[in-house]
């Protein structure tokens, strides 16, 4: 298509401006949405806070004659304590694995991604049927064994329902992200270093502490950091555990003020930028060590770490390595799988009665629990295409752009991840079920807080697959004769795919078995299978509870095993 | 890069020899950050003739990479005009600027480039794809460039499973296989360990001498250029300081900037005292030395003399152009000795292929003919 030489000029300067604005005007505005979504709801509770609600400091005064101070020094006590046993057990597990010959292959792949198969309720639900006090399958067992040395026991000898159940608990669900954070620095620590130390005739243990230790620091100081943010923001165990040993956490205690009747929305604001403060802050001290540490990386990736061999006490290692999955994804799970198949709860298992009459009912009869396993899946599927979709195209346009809009796509997109997903739910009521806009109990309601509550995961997989595509990759194909839109299919995009799929796969297990918000926000007609497995609890229907969280379990670990299969399969 | 659009459709490539492939005039192209405003290039005009290799030559920041670049069109000049075959690709004042994928060149990539997800085969494959190439006959040429380069074997393991060597091999055959005129080269063979580049260096120039291709080529090591190229541009900041064969490059550095970047690594200061039959006489710190008349330095100028180890020799004894030395260290290099020489407070390189029998610390004379020093202007 030749083209005469006077209108050259014009009509490529007209042919060049459309397509080059109208994409770039698409990007803004979905930044703009994505902002709107997620600045509104925050700004709005902060506002509520300090100004609307600042006349009357009654309801300071209100929550500091109530029984408040017990329950912030409940809270401190726990994070503490199940933070401490989560770094300790954690670091210990990544340095077994990455540094000893007592490593045990598969679990260094299954490890991390316990959160990911087992969703937190599933859990939760599985450990109090294990060991609760009378009718727990664990303490069932326990009294045989002691009653074979003739001691009796009606209940116990472990009760889940307590402080230490608890702290328990939750340090068990808290391990994985210490392990994945120390594990990726050891990971990428040159093991020459720790090599160096042992040529000049230090010890094992020597050099675990004076060299690998200090060179790991960063990691650990951000997971210490990690650890209070989850800690202070984490719901279910607490509201599972927490409520049946009466001891009220921060974030159930936020629920509690909006769930009850009347609503005390003024004191859950109170309460939630206070909470919100405290998890922000370690996010922002989080990512500023991350920042420091990029620099600081040390050595080669790829090298083959050292082994320390651990000689008789290899064996007690890889039993703890493999006792941890046992307890974190194994059990529970059995746990679960035991009592869905019994007409009743108890530790003794009928054989005889054994069938799949929970499952008739969950998934068959009883309609609410059915529609909130496919309103679940739905969202799931749906939030995590949307939620990749735009993070993807925020990252393309990020990278691309650079300069002020990608500096304002990557703050507001990381902002949600400071904010505990109880104070945003509380938010997002003021925001979308007061008089003007009213979402209340709607699925749009549930999909906005479910993309809000993951943009921060989203973008973090997008900003990595755009990573992974170096700039010649993308540039060799120009040169070689690709239009663009040849180039985006058969390179750009195939070669973002598994980083796509894998942060799709987080998405869709967060939001399909997501619990705190659906709990303030899902309503009777849009039930969602974390708010019902909530409301069961409250009516002791356990059998059915274990049958709903065991289903919602196997559809998450299909999904992320087949994501990971074919995620895995296209690398060369 | 987003842009689009063909200008004049001109003869094809059977245009006449003569007639220059690729032409660059009055190229300029600055980057802005928000603090400050680098001019990457200055105003350079170039011209390569068909067949023609010319390399572009100079240390890290001099302007060559986004010289190459601008040509493929990858990078988008502030001023100036491209002409590729006679088509002018990239025209500021016309407001014309091609597409890199309509552009007609080919590349070869200093990363390789090559995409992790494809075969070898479909990788050498793709520019044929994209230009709609039959698919028997894509096949036909895909495998016969990847016997050329030596790499039949391996037409259906994927990148990511071959040696770096290999990789570029196959880079090279992506690069040869669709026949364009011209093919441009980013360092090459920066990323392969130095056994590898040698044989690489031999095979690319073989295989330009078979296939006829136009190449600009960018590199910083002076060796290679001087291998490769039928011309060189030596570059310094954003400017072509010197252009013309190795050979003329090597022995008449233009300034002093081509002459230490060509290796020019030996350094007396002086001062100009005299003029003698075309020869400057220069008092400096070894005494009064004769050099060739550079045009420029008259009586009382303040100059450097840089020269070349390979040219320092050794002397019987006392005459002109010659200086005593002491001898610090002796390095045997294989196919030279280097000696470490002090002159006076100044430390000289000496570089022979007669290794000399002389001690560390003896005392030896040391010559330079005059031909053989720069003169240039002394640094502020």
């Amino acid at each position: 298509m030749g083209m005469s030489e006077a209108t050259a000029p014009t009509a490529i300067a007209a042919r060049r401006r459309p397509q080059a604005i109208s994409l770039d005007r698409l990007c803004l505005l979905l930044l703009a949405a994505v902002a709107i979504l997620i600045l509104y709801p925050i700004g709005t509770m902060v506002v509520h806070a300090f100004i609307t609600d600042a006349g009357e400091a009654g309801g300071l005064r209100e929550l500091l004659y109530s029984d408040l101070p017990q329950v912030l020094l409940d809270t401190t006590l726990v994070v503490t304590l199940s933070g401490t046993i989560a770094l300790a057990v954690g670091a210990g597990l990544a340095w077994l694995n990455e540094r000893t010959d007592a490593r045990v292959g598969w679990v260094g792949d299954v490890l991390p991604l316990v959160p990911l198969l087992v969703p937190q309720i599933a859990a939760v639900a599985g450990w109090v049927m294990l060991l609760a006090p009378q009718a727990g399958l664990l303490n069932g067992l326990l009294r045989d064994l002691f009653l074979q040395f003739g001691m009796p026991m009606r209940r116990g000898p472990i009760n889940v329902y307590s402080f230490g159940g608890l702290v328990a608990v939750m340090a068990l669900y808290l391990v994985p992200y210490v392990y994945l954070t120390i594990g990726a620095a050891l990971q990428s620590l040159d093991p020459s270093l720790e090599e160096a130390s042992r040529m000049s005739r230090a010890g094992a243990f020597t050099t675990l502490r004076r060299v690998t230790l200090p060179a790991i620091q960063p990691a650990l100081a951000a997971s210490v950091l990690i650890l209070i943010m989850l800690g202070f923001a984490i719901f279910s165990v607490p509201a599972v555990i927490g409520t049946g040993a009466h001891i009220d956490l921060l974030s159930v205690r936020i629920y509690r003020l909006v769930a009850s009747y009347p609503a005390r929305m003024d004191l859950a604001i109170l309460l939630g930028i206070f909470l919100t403060v405290i998890v922000q802050a370690a996010l922002l001290l989080q990512v500023r060590i991350a920042g420091s540490r990029r620099a600081a990386t040390i050595g080669g990736r790829g090298l083959r770490a050292g082994v320390t061999r651990l000689g008789r006490w290899r064996w007690v290692a890889r039993v703890a390595l493999v006792a941890y999955v046992l307890a974190s994804a194994v059990l529970p799970l059995l746990a679960l799988a035991l009592v869905s198949l019994q007409p009743f709860w108890t530790p003794r298992i009928a054989w005889d009665r054994v069938g799949l009459q929970n499952y008739v009912a969950v998934l068959v009869d009883n309609a609410i629990t059915r529609s909130a396993l496919g309103n679940s899946i739905l969202l799931g599927l749906v939030g995590a295409t949307i939620g990749m979709l735009i993070a993807a195209m925020l990252a393309l346009a990020a990278q691309r752009r650079g300069g002020l809009f990608g500096r304002m796509a990557e703050g507001i997109t990381a902002l949600p991840a400071g904010v505990p997903h109880v104070v945003l739910a509380v938010g997002f009521i003021l925001c979308f079920s007061g008089s003007g806009i009213n979402l209340s109990g709607t699925l749009t309601v549930l999909l906005m807080i479910y993309l809000v509550m993951n943009m921060p995961q989203a973008m973090r997989a997008a900003t990595a697959a755009v990573g992974q595509v170096g700039r010649e990759l993308v540039e060799a194909s120009q040169i070689f004769r690709a239009t663009p839109a040849r180039t985006f299919r058969r390179i750009l995009l195939p070669l973002m795919l598994p980083s796509l799929a894998a942060g799709w796969v987080i998405l869709f297990v967060q939001m399909s078995g997501e619990l705190t918000a659906s709990a303030l926000l899902a309503g009777a007609s849009n039930p969602v299978v974390g708010q019902v497995i909530l409301d069961l609890w409250q009516n002791g229907s356990f059998p059915q509870i274990a049958a709903l969280a065991l289903t919602i379990t196997v559809i998450n670990a299909a999904i992320v095993l087949v994501a990971l299969r074919a995620a895995r399969g296209r690398r060369r | 890069m987003i842009l689009t659009g063909e200008s004049r459709p001109v003869q094809a490539a059977s245009a006449d020899a003569r007639q220059p492939r690729i032409l660059v005039r009055n190229l300029t192209k600055r980057f802005r950050s928000h603090r400050s405003t680098v001019l990457a290039l200055d105003n350079v005009s170039l011209e390569i003739g068909q067949g023609e290799k010319l390399v572009l030559l100079g240390p890290s920041g001099c302007g060559k990479t986004t010289l190459l670049r601008c040509v493929a069109g990858l990078e988008m000049p502030d001023e100036g005009e491209i002409e590729i075959d006679g088509r002018l690709v990239f025209s500021s004042r016309r407001g014309i600027a091609v597409r890199p994928d309509q552009r007609g060149t080919s590349m070869v990539f200093q990363s390789y480039a090559l995409w992790p997800h494809m075969t070898v085969f479909d990788n050498v494959a793709y520019p044929l794809t994209n230009m709609r190439v039959p698919v028997a006959q894509q096949r036909e040429r895909v495998t016969a460039v990847l016997q050329s380069v030596g790499c039949a074997a391996f037409a259906q393991r994927y990148p990511g499973q071959l040696s770096g060597g290999q990789q570029q091999r196959i880079a090279l055959a992506r690069a040869v296989v669709a026949r364009e005129g011209t093919i441009l080269f980013d360092e090459p063979l920066s990323n392969v360990d130095a056994k590898v580049r040698e044989q690489l260096r031999v095979e690319l120039v073989a295989l330009q001498k078979r296939l006829g291709f136009t190449a600009l080529y960018v590199t910083h090591d002076q060796t290679e250029a001087s291998a490769f190229a039928h011309r060189i541009a030596v570059m310094d900041m954003g400017r072509i300081a010197q252009f013309g064969t190795p050979r003329d490059i090597y022995a008449r550095p233009a300034s002093r900037h081509v002459a230490e970047f060509t290796g020019a690594n030996n350094e007396l200061e002086g001062v100009v005292t005299g003029l003698h039959d075309g020869l400057l006489r220069i008092d400096t710190p070894v005494g009064p030395l004769l050099a060739l008349h550079d045009g420029q330095a008259g009586p009382g100028s303040e100059v450097s003399l840089l020269f070349r180890p390979e040219n320092l020799r050794f002397a019987s004894g006392e005459g002109s152009n010659r200086f005593p030395v002491t001898i610090e260290s002796t390095m045997f290099l294989g196919l030279y000795t280097e000696y470490g020489a002090l002159a006076g407070a100044q430390r000289l390189l000496l570089r022979t292929t007669h290794a000399e029998e002389v001690a560390d610390g003896s005392d030896a004379w040391a010559s330079i003919q005059p031909e053989h020093l720069g003169v240039f202007p002394r640094r502020a």
